[in-house]
């Protein structure tokens, strides 16, 4: 199923939701398939409604497809349970949303290394890399500082960099400038397009943003839960 | 970066919003702690109580209406270091003729100076006491007046070897009057002041004097009727050493027995003060002559008849023939008096003694079978000393304890006595006179032994060996160990749990709510962390490790302010909630141990509480918690699981109902409750179905704003349903509980009431040992008939024991037993039995156990027993007898003791004589007051109202429903905020919507009103559950007497909790809604 180059296999994807009211249920993906090789970056495009930020979840192991199959460099996604599902997104995976997230409690640095918690404890190299990265994002001197004390564009950065701590090969964002006024948008997009290409990570980003889309290697455009 | 300081940062980060949680589980803390060290305070009172009335002392022999020798206690002793002192404990009624000051129920005891050895003392210098003086406790001096050198006096019931209840004792001079001086108000810490062998409420009114000085003025010379034992050997140990010293040196005297040498005759007597030796004796002595000698009113033939004389039944050996059956043998003298002659039929007349001193005169026919001499050696001994009798020169000065008529004596009878003095006139078998004569306390008067040189010594030796000492009561017990435990009645550590319990459940429910808004508020971020790797498990630890600081620092927060909450419920039980203790009152006290398991308590407790609003998130969605749904749509299965455990528990209760209709008392109401509780359950789970319905769309329409409002009260199930239950818990228990206050005026003069119908409870110090209800008895005690209407009185033996009331925190394990004839209550139908058929019950003997009636309080609270139930009690044999549950009373001025038959009593105690209790009815009170006060003055009668009585006790069960319920108002004010505060989460949280129906037109006040009928809904809902649930639940407690439905406390509680439920809602809306909403829709 997989070759070198490939990361990411879809096969046949459909994803049902149960009707509130007891009738048929809701189709929102029927039988999309895609591959996406390594360093790939795409942007999924398409009308509200249509099926993207479920597609980005099922990647992102977030939600379970009705039927079809997904394959991660070359595992089958679908017979994971969910301890192995979360080790892969702690590992493998980073996530971008729409709203940064990040916990006020903690500084900037903190926010960062929070997934390095999820299966073990902060590093040495954890925190260089963290510092590393912060400083590539222009934030090297707004360690200490909390997510309260930095403007919208900030926070953002600050997610992209909590998204990378880890090093994943996938990263996944879903409407990360959905949030943000024009300029900081277009920083934004540029950083991750960057990042894309200094990192070698997979981008997949779901975006009503064509800007954001023309900055991406391809663009998958979905209608009526399928590849338009 | 580490977990630890993730959940450090965001503990100090979300501080704010955690206060609630916090105080939430400082308040469960501190219910807890602070209920755990009621328990310790009672019990420090309880080890103080007994450290006063006890000192040094840890063991005691105790003799009921018997009396051994003073010396028995230098006889046994064991080293230096253990002391015995021997006492004499009499009952008084005390008296200031100037100041008329009385004072009922006084323990007067005579001591020597080892009594001291036994005391705590501060000096090495025991106090000193002179004949005529005595030393009082704080108690008596303050009831009395007294001070030191004031005189008062005592009137006590006059001892008697005899009891006065034996045939041919003498009912005069029962009481003797003592002036006394007070030398000294003694102290209770050191100088035993408060001394009593038994735990009572209060301490007892105490008055010590010269033992010796006691014997004299008592007629006791030499005797004691209590030894105390102390040292410094383990108790268990001194009482095994001391009792077997007192096997090896006892003395016939101990048990009132006495040898008596007759050289002249060639006879050794076996004879008793107490004139009848009993069944123990007899078994010892089975070998040897045995006689029985009775007053014969008359011997007859025809015309012929001899007034007054002895008449003996005799075993075998004393004649070469040996009367057998109906046979006689008489003497010369009655030969020639009858003019008799062998064949002939004589006829004797005699008395016997009924229950309460009724003579009944009986004849019985003889055949004579042979003449004897008027007098052979050691026939006149045969008659004991009766009294009365023995000691007078003259026949016609006779005053036995029988009717005497003086003017049937003759010369020749005169004659005879001063000649021959009480010989008897004619002998009979033993077996015959034994069936005639013999009674509860004997079935001989003398065993008769041939006279030998060292033959007394060796009858002694052999009576001793067979003999039990411990038969007569001569047996040290521990008095100690279980009372210096402090073991209370009820365990009120666990008690004051309980009826805290409400308050601890709705500040733990309000606690779980705030954590749960607070975790809620960051359902993004958690969602978020969900994302990024972590696991479901991990995320509820994290949020657990967060509520366990919380927990843990709101257990010792609370366990701190649990120590001040018992200290204001300690003042509040001996101030305004004195009642639920009885007399006494209660110290502080806490044990470090108990602190620390309230602290582990409230940790425990708060981190369930926690655990259970977290363990969701360990299954939470990320995509839904990062869009900011917390609780996912209700799934319909639920509703159905909800929907079959409502009718599973609707079905429950209704067969519970039906299958408790025909139980009885306690288990009626356990059965009733639970099918309340079945019901409350059922009603939560309709609601959670209902609501679920509505949340998933079905259900009501949006045809109004209050269908709408329905609406929303669905979103959040788990918070309407806590809220509901609250509520309904609330209220459920407030009624239900409610339903048990006593209204002891109720039906007070109905025979079915607790007072039984009587008006009076009467307690006397001295027995009165006649019918009060004949016309004799009234004669004999100079009462007033037209007073005391004939039937008016039921009359109880009393054999000491421990107040088993609810008065009484210590554990009682020896109960006051009464003895009635059950017939006088069940003539008058008194009382209400709770379980048990009526009075007749205790003629109703299965096996060997005695039935017995307690009043159900007393039973399940003290002494922990149910019908049915065998437990044993101390006779006066000193082994024990079963005595069987057969009935419980329901709420009752016979609280505290235990009820058997008379004829049984008087079975199991022959020497406790006369009545001491009484129930009294009477059409003028005043006058049969004054007339059985004047009739009974020296016999320290105190007379309480019925009604009194029944009110002191139903204070202690009022005064616990006073506590549960002011504790559960504060539980449903806690609840009533946690309403606020779920109104106020809910309205924030939708205050993008409310600003929505702003922006369509809704006014205002039509958004309040939605609001409130989403949220009233809710409380109408809790309060309709409570209350159908209550309903049930009390159904059988209202059928019994002094409890009624409480609709006034229903209307109250209801109406109160609707009202400020109302009030908080609205005030939540007002505060959510006041500004401009529209914003809130831009931020939307």
């Amino acid at each position: 199923m997989s070759n070198d180059t490939s990361l990411l296999q879809l096969k046949d994807i459909s994803r049902e939701f149960p009707s509130a009211e007891g009738g048929a249920p809701l189709k929102v993906l029927r039988g999309l398939s895609m591959d996406v090789a390594r360093g790939e970056s795409i942007a999924i495009v398409g009308p509200s409604g249509c099926g993207k930020s479920t597609l980005l979840n099922l990647i992102g192991t977030l939600d379970q497809p009705t039927d079809g199959a997904i394959a991660f460099d070359g595992r089958n996604l679908i017979a994971l349970n969910d301890d192995e599902l979360a080790l892969l997104r702690n590992r493998e995976m980073g996530f971008i949303f729409q709203n940064h997230h990040l916990l006020p409690q903690c500084t900037v640095m903190e926010n960062v290394l929070v997934p390095t918690l999820a299966h073990g404890r902060a590093t040495a190299d954890d925190e260089e890399r963290a510092r590393h990265l912060l400083d590539r994002v222009s934030l090297g001197e707004r360690l200490s500082h909390r997510p309260g004390q930095l403007s919208g564009g900030e926070r953002q950065r600050v997610a992209v960099v909590r998204a990378l701590i880890n090093q994943p090969q996938l990263l996944l964002a879903d409407e990360p400038t959905g949030a943000l006024d024009q300029t900081t948008a277009d920083q934004l997009g540029q950083l991750l397009v960057e990042l894309n290409a200094e990192k070698n990570v997979t981008l997949i980003t779901v975006t009503h943003s064509e800007k954001l889309a023309a900055r991406m290697t391809r663009t998958v455009e979905l209608k009526d839960g399928q590849i338009a | 970066m580490t977990l630890g300081r993730l959940i450090l940062s965001s503990l100090t980060h979300h501080a704010r919003a955690h206060l609630g949680t916090l105080l939430g589980a400082i308040v469960a803390g501190a219910v807890l702690t602070g209920s755990l060290v009621v328990g310790d305070s009672v019990k420090r009172t309880l080890q103080n109580q007994a450290e006063q009335r006890l000192g040094h002392i840890q063991a005691a022999l105790v003799q009921h209406d018997r009396f051994f020798r003073a010396d028995l206690a230098n006889a046994i002793a064991l080293d230096d270091k253990t002391h015995f002192a021997p006492i004499l404990k009499l009952n008084a009624a005390g008296y200031v003729t100037d100041t008329k000051k009385r004072a009922n129920q006084i323990q007067l005891i005579g001591i020597d100076d080892s009594f001291w050895r036994h005391a705590r003392l501060k000096s090495n210098r025991p106090p000193t006491l002179k004949d005529g003086e005595a030393f009082i406790n704080r108690l008596l001096a303050a009831q009395l007046g007294l001070k030191a050198g004031d005189e008062f006096s005592l009137r006590i019931a006059k001892p008697s070897v005899l009891p006065r209840d034996a045939p041919l004792s003498v009912a005069e001079d029962l009481t003797a009057r003592l002036t006394l001086t007070v030398a000294k108000v003694t102290g209770a810490d050191s100088e035993l002041a408060n001394f009593s062998l038994r735990p009572g409420a209060v301490p007892p009114f105490n008055v010590f004097v010269p033992l010796a000085w006691l014997q004299k003025k008592a007629e006791l010379t030499n005797r004691a009727n209590a030894m105390l034992a102390s040292g410094l050997m383990p108790t268990k140990e001194l009482v095994r050493s001391a009792n077997a010293k007192i096997k090896n040196e006892w003395r016939l005297a101990d048990a009132e027995l006495m040898l008596i040498e007759n050289g002249k005759d060639n006879v050794i007597d076996l004879r008793t003060d107490r004139i009848f030796l009993d069944t123990n004796t007899l078994k010892a002595t089975a070998d040897s002559q045995t006689a029985l000698t009775y007053i014969a009113n008359e011997f007859r033939i025809g015309t012929n008849a001899v007034p007054y004389s002895m008449i003996a039944g005799v075993s075998e050996g004393l004649f070469e023939n040996t009367p057998t059956g109906d046979e006689m043998l008489i003497t010369q003298w009655l030969k020639d008096d009858l003019e008799a002659k062998v064949g002939d039929k004589i006829e004797v007349n005699y008395y016997v003694l009924g229950l309460n001193r009724q003579l009944e005169e009986r004849q019985h026919t003889f055949t004579v079978t042979g003449i004897v001499p008027t007098e052979e050696p050691g026939w006149r001994e045969l008659m004991p000393n009766f009294p009365g009798i023995v000691d007078k020169d003259n026949l016609r000065d006779w005053n036995p304890g029988i009717d005497f008529d003086s003017s049937r004596i003759r010369d020749q009878d005169e004659e005879y006595w001063k000649q021959h003095r009480g010989t008897p006139k004619a002998f009979v078998a033993l077996a015959t006179g034994q069936k005639l004569w013999a009674n509860r306390y004997g079935e001989a008067t003398t065993v008769r032994y041939t006279f030998a040189k060292g033959k007394r010594a060796q009858i002694e030796s052999s009576l001793k060996e067979k003999l039990n000492p411990a038969q007569i009561g001569l047996v040290f017990r521990d008095v100690r160990t279980e009372a210096i435990t402090g073991q209370s009645a009820s365990d009120f550590g666990g008690l004051f749990i309980g009826l805290s319990f409400f308050l601890m459940l709705a500040a733990l429910i309000l606690m779980g709510l705030l954590f749960v808004f607070g975790v809620e508020q960051r359902a993004p971020q958690i969602g978020t962390l969900l994302a990024i790797g972590f696991t479901g498990k991990t995320i509820r630890n994290l949020l657990l490790a967060e509520g366990f600081v919380l927990a843990l620092l709101g257990a010792l927060l609370g366990a701190w302010a649990g120590l001040a909450y018992t200290r204001s419920l300690v003042g509040l039980l001996n101030s305004d909630w004195g009642g639920a203790i009885g007399n006494g009152s209660i110290v502080y006290h806490a044990e470090p141990f108990t602190v620390l398991y309230g602290v582990l308590g409230g940790l425990f407790v708060a981190l369930f509480t926690i655990w259970l609003t977290v363990r969701k998130f360990s299954r939470a969605n990320a995509i839904a918690l990062i869009q900011g749904q917390t609780a996912p749509l209700a799934a319909a299965k639920a509703g159905h699981k909800a929907l079959f455990t409502a009718l599973i528990c609707a079905v429950g209760a209704i067969a519970l109902g039906f299958a408790m209709n025909d139980a009885q008392g306690q288990m009626k109401a356990g059965g009733f409750f639970g099918a309340g509780m079945l019901l409350l359950v059922s009603c939560l789970c309709v609601c959670h179905a209902w609501l679920g319905k509505l949340a998933t769309g079905g259900g009501a329409s949006f045809a109004s704003l209050s269908a709408m409002g329905w609406r929303g009260s669905a979103r959040r199930r788990g918070r309407s349903l806590a809220c509901i239950g609250l509520l309904a818990c609330g209220v459920f228990l407030l009624i239900a509980v409610g339903a048990f206050r006593l209204d002891p005026n109720e039906g007070a003069g109905q025979r079915w009431s607790g007072t039984g119908g009587f008006t009076y409870f009467g307690q006397s110090d001295v027995p009165v040992l006649f019918d009060l209800n004949t016309k004799k008895g009234r004669e004999e005690m100079a009462l007033d008939a037209d007073a005391i209407p004939a039937k008016s009185l039921v009359q109880f033996r009393v054999r000491a024991g421990d107040d088993a009331s609810c008065l009484n925190l210590n554990q009682t394990r020896e109960p006051r037993l009464l003895g009635v004839n059950p017939k006088s209550l069940e003539e008058k139908k008194a009382f209400t039995f709770a379980q048990g058929t009526g009075w007749e019950v205790l003629n109703n003997s299965e096996g060997d156990a005695v039935p017995a009636v307690v009043d159900m309080n007393t039973g399940m609270w003290m002494l922990h027993v149910k019908v049915g139930d065998v437990i044993d009690y101390p006779d006066e044999s000193g082994g024990t007898f079963k005595i069987r549950i057969a009935g419980f009373l329901a709420n009752s001025v016979l609280q505290g003791d235990l009820i058997i038959s008379e004829k049984q009593f008087v079975k199991h105690f022959p020497s406790a004589s006369g009545y001491r209790v009484f129930l009294i009815d009477s059409a003028d009170p005043k006058a049969t007051a004054a007339a059985l006060s004047f009739a009974l003055e020296d016999y320290g009668l105190e007379l309480t109202p019925a009604t009194r009585r029944l009110a002191e006790f139903s204070q202690v069960q009022n005064t616990y429903l006073d506590i549960f319920q002011a504790l559960g108002g504060l539980a449903l004010l806690l609840g009533s905020v946690g309403l606020g505060v779920v109104v106020l989460r809910n309205v924030l949280e939708r205050r993008g919507e409310l600003a929505l129906l702003a922006a369509v037109g809704f006014r205002k006040s039509a958004l309040h009103w939605l609001v409130l009928a989403e949220h009233g809904g809710l409380l109408v809902l809790g309060l309709a559950g409570g209350i159908i649930s209550a309903a049930v639940a009390i159904w059988p407690a209202l059928s019994n007497p002094g409890q009624g439905m409480p609709l006034k406390l229903l209307a109250w509680t209801v109406g109160g909790i609707l009202l400020s439920g109302l009030l908080w809602i609205w005030l939540a809306a007002v505060a959510a809604l006041r500004g401009k909403l529209l914003p809130a829709l831009r931020n939307e």
